[in-house]
């Protein structure tokens, strides 16, 4: 049997909208497996130890150091990284407390601070990321393509 | 006598991240505690500022799994303060468009969360051999439920045809076939769903309060909301319901409705209006439905399998009318305050809106199924934990038994995590 492409999909602060559309693809997605094992993605499967992987995709915007640590932690442990999605590419909506007024920053802040939140960045702000997919929700379509164009490069390898 | 304590961390197969913490001292739950471990993402506030007519559409990214869902609440809520009265058709379609939330929502928490659960799987993942067929009952469903979500609204995760006054663009009778082709399809798979869950059991019971929209097609987007013990507030009265009831009731602990624990979800809505579902639905689920009304929280599994069918019987009707040709009605903003309140796929959700005389949203109040349950689930727990320990189970059993519970009730921990009022710890 062919080795297969290890992939972690990891999500941080978002709606993870971007692993539904993900999991729109259905059929397409599925297929992916045969080619692809997935050795994380907690909206499927149990918690279990990061181990080394080939691909990361990962979504949602980054916001505690916590996050911060964890998304090291990934960039260390994966040949690539991937950020799908407005919030892991821009910070997204959740960003735009960054900019809010006077007024409601005040209104969040014991929560801000209970939180320990920081300003909210995207992933590229604390680690290299490889490939970035753009949209709210990225199409489908385009990461099953990307998908594609990674197992191809990894059989390369 | 037992004492034990109990952390499960970041628990999978839900939507988004929680915790649960549990204290067992000589058999007696002491502390039970559902910790939503999600960020907080102050959609209250990022809402504030915008205009009236992309507020739905800011709002739909609380979560991507019921995206659907808090945009035609937060429409319902614009349109309900300005006293636009949506057409006909304009209704037609987000009933419809619910409908298909509804089948992939329930498809893929039936699935992907709960049934491994039930197979004795880690994920399905692992779906394989004699349980390949599963995974392909799930995509069949899957795909019907987002066929539909296309037809309507174009896409299936932050659409944006579906706004304030109608919606953008009108299915074509071409496509509407096609859709009608994939529901007809999934409709066979449907009611094998039906019999698989119903093949499970469902021992711990505890009954308590059930409350939901209700109206007499079993649609998710009017009625009255009612509950089991009596309750009945008119569409007329929602907003001062919110305020009176559901604010108030929104404790330290989660929300509690008249003063004690209540439930939202499709449990509760079969529960208080099983009558009302399609009668194909209830011609050919007829066994499954007499478990109804149930007090087993683990039967919302059974009840989800229910509500998937009569979405598609009630879609097939609803589709086989047509569409015409209509555009979104156009609107001028003044001052006003309004309230939309629908069934979610996980209960009732609220979104209450302020808008200023240039349509501006001044003020954003919004209360989701999630935060509603968390405190029943906790009550469970209570009374679960006793009675595990009774059959002699051991603390890792009896984990896995709590993350059951908790998975049973679908919660959706992206919804829970972006309102200040809820102080979870």
């Amino acid at each position: 049997m062919r080795k297969k492409l290890k992939l972690g999909i990891f999500s941080f602060t978002g709606c993870e909208g971007c692993q539904v559309e993900i999991l729109a693809q259905n059929h397409d997605f599925f297929r992916l497996l045969d080619s692809v094992e997935i050795v994380q993605m907690r909206l499927l499967k149990d918690r279990t130890q990061m181990h080394e992987m080939d691909v990361a995709v990962v979504e949602g915007a980054i916001t505690t150091r916590k996050e911060i640590k964890e998304l090291r932690k990934i960039r260390a442990k994966s040949e690539t990284v991937v950020a799908i999605g407005l919030c892991a590419t821009t910070g997204g909506y959740p960003a735009m407390r960054n900019t809010f007024p006077k007024e409601l920053k005040e209104r969040i802040k014991p929560f801000i601070d209970k939180y320990k939140q920081l300003d909210v960045k995207p992933a590229h702000s604390y680690v290299k990321v490889d490939y970035e997919l753009h949209g709210c929700p990225p199409e489908g379509e385009k990461f099953i393509a990307l998908m594609g164009d990674l197992i191809e490069e990894f059989r390369e390898r | 006598m037992h004492s034990l304590d109990i952390n499960l961390e970041n628990i999978s197969k839900i939507e988004g991240h929680a915790n649960l913490t549990v204290k067992v001292r000589h058999n007696e739950v002491k502390y039970a505690k559902l910790i939503i471990a999600e960020k907080k993402r102050y959609y209250e506030e990022i809402v504030i500022g915008k205009n009236f007519l992309t507020a739905p559409s800011v709002l739909s990214r609380i979560c991507g799994t019921c995206s659907i869902a808090h945009l035609t609440t937060a429409i319902e809520a614009v349109e309900k303060g300005l006293n636009l009265r949506a057409s006909a058709q304009t209704l037609r379609m987000r009933r419809l468009l619910h409908n298909a939330m509804f089948i992939r929502d329930h498809i893929l928490h039936l699935y992907f969360f709960a049934l491994p659960d039930y197979l004795g799987v880690r994920s399905a993942l692992d779906f394989e051999g004699e349980l390949h067929k599963y995974l392909h009952d799930a995509l069949d469903l899957k795909k019907s439920g987002n066929d539909l979500c296309n037809l309507i609204a174009g896409k299936t995760v932050h659409p944006l045809i579906p706004r304030v006054g109608g919606f953008s663009k009108i299915p074509v009778q071409k496509e509407v076939e096609k859709t009608i082709h994939s529901l007809e399809h999934a409709r066979d798979v449907a009611l094998r769903t039906v019999e698989l869950f119903d093949g499970f059991s469902a021992e711990f019971e505890r009954p308590t309060c059930y409350v939901g929209l209700v109206n007499r097609n079993y649609t998710f987007l009017e009625g009255e909301v009612r509950d089991t013990c009596g309750l009945c507030i008119p569409e007329s009265n929602y907003m001062q319901h919110f305020r009176e009831f559901v604010i108030p009731y929104s404790t330290a602990e989660g929300f509690k409705h008249d003063g004690r624990d209540y439930m939202v979800g499709a449990l509760a809505r079969i529960n208080l209006n099983k009558p009302a579902l399609h009668e194909k639905t209830r011609k050919d689920a007829k066994k499954a439905l007499r478990k109804f009304p149930a007090y087993s929280p683990f039967l919302n599994n059974l009840a989800q399998a229910v509500e998937v069918l009569h979405c598609i019987d009630l879609s097939l009707e609803m589709l086989g009318k047509g569409f015409r040709d209509e555009k979104a009605i156009a609107i001028k903003p003044r001052k006003c305050e309004g309230i939309g309140v629908t069934e979610a796929p996980r209960g009732t959700l609220y979104h209450q809106l302020s808008i200023n005389e240039r349509g501006v949203v001044k003020d954003a109040r919004i209360v989701i199924p999630t935060a509603q349950n968390a405190y029943n689930i906790e009550q469970d727990i209570k009374q679960m934990v006793p009675e595990l320990l009774k059959q002699g189970m051991d603390r890792k059993q009896i984990k896995t038994e709590l993350e059951k519970l908790i998975r049973a009730y679908d919660p959706c921990m992206s919804c829970a995590t972006h309102f200040l009022k809820i102080k979870w710890i």
